[in-house]
């Protein structure tokens, strides 16, 4: 680990001077078009130009936005969720989350620099997600790129799962609560929007404190993000945000939500899509908790014009980063500009941190992705990266 | 019946008749103090500071003065040394106290306090003196969010020296593992390799008695310690106006940011303890800027390399360290091993001295009384047969309190 940060900082040495100018055969900044043979240029960690002209300290194929993950999937396990109440309201992933795990260098370097953290959805309601960097010092301080960003919840059977009834035994433990079934889960968080609207145990500090989150949620100035796999659990969710008039609702891991285009686009919500798949079978009722997401998922949503993020789920595999999901979806039929902005700029937006990042504009952060070849083709590989104006991964040794 | 007044008899001889001190004091009406010279080849003073035959003057269980042996009075009581003479050493961190010290009913018992646990009469103590500890730190609740009061005790005497050394809190996945579920249960969970335990074994979440006590998870943790620093009732709201060090345990690198960062925000000074990577560049950076110490060890054979350099690094950066020993389900002689092993991979002689004696004590919150010779010091001293930071080195006699308490017997 050590021989590693050393490295890390003798890279950083490197980069000292953080200016620089890439230049590309492509460059696309999502924002508009793309312009051949163009030249970024990145000083003090900003994009300084994005035009034509060639020649630069760096070269390469092609240049993107650095990707904005969702759904990432980086955690301390249990210990980022808080098992006490099924309504960590409260709670901040912010507050229990590995800097240090090798996992964002990990995807650092396959061109995801930017994430969503969220606890791990073990609660109805789990808490505060978090966007950050998923580079530089591993300190909150230098990462956070928006704090509060999601309210984060499950709808399905994952927070039910290890509850128990008290029936035929005494309760040792807080498991033995609601809920254990689909039906209880949104039970509780049915109940927790009900109670924040009606004041109640408002008189305890704490739960004053739940039930103003709650209340900015149902006001929109708080993004509710639900994990909500299976059909009946992105209707459930949908039909929440219907009840509660929940303006912004972001679906994660939305596997089935092709299943339900009419509510999908009725109800405004935006979805996060899974990893595709290798292995996959159409649900037929018997197996409740094996999902399937075609290829065209993405096209479809696409053409319906619900807004979408691709997400990785934090996978390992080879084919399995985000980048190799942007590929999957435009096997399926999404166009290349659409499969970049849903790796880029449509994620950033839906976490608000498009001011920032998540596309090549003055200004914003110089997170960029250089490329050998076109982005997402089978044999094009991300060859560099840089993390606001730092060369994290030289293109000059790949 | 006759036995016991034979006995109460004996006694009462004995109290009249005892021995007076040797030496030629002569009666009067304020009590003459009570003298004790200790002449040795080599007194080390402080870190770094070493009197080639040197003398230290006890009265009355303080340092008088320390200085050359020329200013021994041969009248008065004294000891001649041939080897090394130094404070005694202080272990920060201690398992001591055993099961008296494990409240573990709730995850807060911050009116807990250690001291009455503390029971001098246990082997242990005697055990950690006969290694040159003359005092250590007791923890109470040491798996609780919020374990209470620390106290430092002296290791023979029975003698409690701060019955309120510091609050105990624990920002690491000890005081959530009573509650946390079993990771099995649950996709993509603590996959990860390199998350290890204080013992050196690899982490793990499967636990028994899940979900008996909140919290679960280092947000739930965080959550409740803003919340009751806030509120600063008793002991949270004299650690907030810094009447109260804090100790902090947390033992993986993201566990000790996350006592760093809310050390800051909430204002508390202390230390954090465990930090078995104190010596990574941001550990190290974080450290310093809350202002923190950092309690490490004990360690032993199977200690990382990248562990044992913490001390170069940390003292290189001007971070207060100093041990804790595994007594007593180890050997106290842990202390000085750690010692040894830190300054065996970098750490400089004087930085294993200080993180031994003039460090510790100032982590345990009696460095203006303990941790070096000096007049006005209270007298825990002791006499090896050579160099302490070699492990050859054995200890030949300890003083606490100006008293010789190792070996056992009258001087």
């Amino acid at each position: 680990m050590l021989s590693f940060l050393a490295g890390f900082v003798a890279a950083l040495c490197v980069a000292q001077d953080n200016d620089w100018t890439i230049a590309a055969e492509v460059i696309y900044p999502v924002s508009k078009g793309p312009i051949e043979n163009g030249v970024v240029r990145v000083e003090n960690g900003k994009i300084a130009a994005v035009s034509k002209g060639g020649g630069g300290k760096l070269e390469c194929y092609a240049v993107t936005p650095g990707f904005v993950d969702l759904s990432v999937q980086i955690d301390t396990g249990p210990t980022s969720v808080e098992q006490s109440s099924e309504t960590a309201v409260r709670m901040r992933v912010a507050d229990a989350l590995d800097l240090f795990s090798f996992r964002w260098e990990r995807e650092l370097r396959s061109g995801v620099t930017t994430a969503l953290a969220n606890p791990l959805d073990m609660d109805v309601l789990g808490g505060f997600g978090v966007v950050l960097k998923t580079g530089g010092a591993p300190t909150l301080e230098r990462r956070l790129l928006r704090a509060d960003a999601v309210l984060r919840g499950a709808i399905g059977t994952q927070p039910s799962s290890g509850n128990s009834s008290p029936r035929g035994g005494e309760p040792s433990s807080f498991y033995y609560r609601r809920p254990t079934t689909r039906m209880g889960v949104e039970w509780v968080a049915r109940d927790a929007f009900y109670r924040a609207l009606q004041g109640e145990g408002s008189a305890e500090p704490a739960r004053a404190e739940e039930n103003a989150i709650l209340r900015k949620v149902l006001s929109g100035e708080t993004v509710l993000m639900l994990q909500a796999k299976a059909t009946q659990d992105v209707r459930t969710a949908l039909y929440l945000k219907e009840e509660f008039g929940i303006p912004r609702l972001i679906l994660d891991h939305a596997i089935e939500c092709w299943r339900e285009p009419e509510i999908l686009v009725r109800s405004g919500a935006a979805v996060v899509l899974p990893p595709f798949q290798a292995t996959g079978r159409h649900v037929d009722g018997t197996v409740p908790d094996t999902y399937f997401q075609p290829l065209d998922t993405a096209k479809r949503l696409s053409d319906l014009g619900v807004p979408f993020a691709l997400s990785s789920n934090g996978g390992r595999e080879l084919g399995a980063r985000l980048a190799d999901q942007a590929g999957h979806a435009m096997r399926g039929g999404l166009s290349f500009e659409a499969a970049l902005a849903a790796v880029t700029l449509v994620p950033a937006t839906l976490a608000g941190v498009a001011e920032r990042v998540g596309s090549l504009e003055v200004g914003k952060d110089a997170d960029l992705v250089l490329w050998n070849g076109k982005p997402f083709e089978p044999t094009s590989r991300v060859i560099g990266v840089l993390l606001d104006g730092e060369l994290v991964l030289d293109p000059r040794t790949r | 019946m006759n036995s016991v007044w034979f006995a109460a008899g004996a006694l009462a001889l004995a109290w009249n008749g005892g021995p007076s001190g040797s030496g030629g004091e002569t009666p009067s009406a304020v009590p003459a103090p009570q003298i004790l010279q200790v002449r040795a080849r080599e007194v080390w003073t402080a870190a770094g500071a070493k009197l080639t035959d040197g003398l230290v003057v006890i009265a009355d269980g303080k340092i008088r003065s320390v200085g050359p042996a020329s200013a021994l009075d041969p009248k008065l009581p004294h000891v001649e040394h041939d080897g090394v003479l130094t404070a005694g050493l202080i272990a920060c961190g201690s398992q001591l106290g055993g099961w008296s010290l494990q409240e573990d009913t709730r995850a807060v018992t911050s009116e807990a306090r250690a001291r009455l646990a503390f029971e001098p009469e246990q082997r242990a103590y005697a055990e950690a003196l006969a290694a040159g500890i003359t005092t250590l730190v007791l923890t109470p609740g040491p798996d609780n969010l919020v374990g209470g009061l620390t106290c430092a005790v002296k290791t023979h005497g029975g003698r409690v020296l701060a019955p309120e050394a510091s609050l105990a809190l624990n920002l690491s996945s000890r005081a959530l593992g009573r509650s946390t579920v079993s990771s099995g249960f649950f996709f993509g969970a603590a996959d990860e390799p390199g998350a290890v335990q204080p013992d050196g074994s690899a982490e793990t979440t499967a636990r028994t008695g899940r979900g008996t006590r909140e919290p679960t998870s280092y947000s739930g943790a965080v959550t409740m310690l803003r919340e009751l620093f806030g509120r600063g009732q008793g002991v949270f709201g004299r650690a907030r106006k810094g009447e109260l060090p804090v100790v902090l345990e947390a033992w993986d690198r993201h566990e000790v940011l996350r006592a760093t960062d809310l050390a800051r925000e909430l204002g508390l000074r202390g230390a954090v303890r465990g930090a078995p990577l104190a010596g990574d560049e941001h550990v190290v950076a974080a450290l310093k800027t809350a202002g923190l110490g950092v309690i490490v060890g004990p360690y032993g054979a199977d200690q990382t390399r990248a562990s044992l350099e913490s001390l170069a690094r940390l003292s290189a950066a001007g971070v207060p360290v100093a041990f804790a020993t595994g007594a007593p389900a180890a050997t106290p002689h842990d202390l000085r091993l750690s010692a040894a092993r830190a300054l065996a991979a970098g750490a400089t002689p004087e930085a294993a001295w200080r993180a031994l004696t003039s460090d510790a004590a100032r982590l345990a919150g009696v460095g203006d009384a303990l941790g070096e010779l000096a007049a006005g010091r209270e007298a825990d001293l002791v006499l090896w047969s050579g160099n302490p930071l070699d492990l050859t080195a054995r200890v030949v006699a300890v003083y606490v309190d100006g008293a010789r308490a190792f070996p056992a017997g009258t001087h």
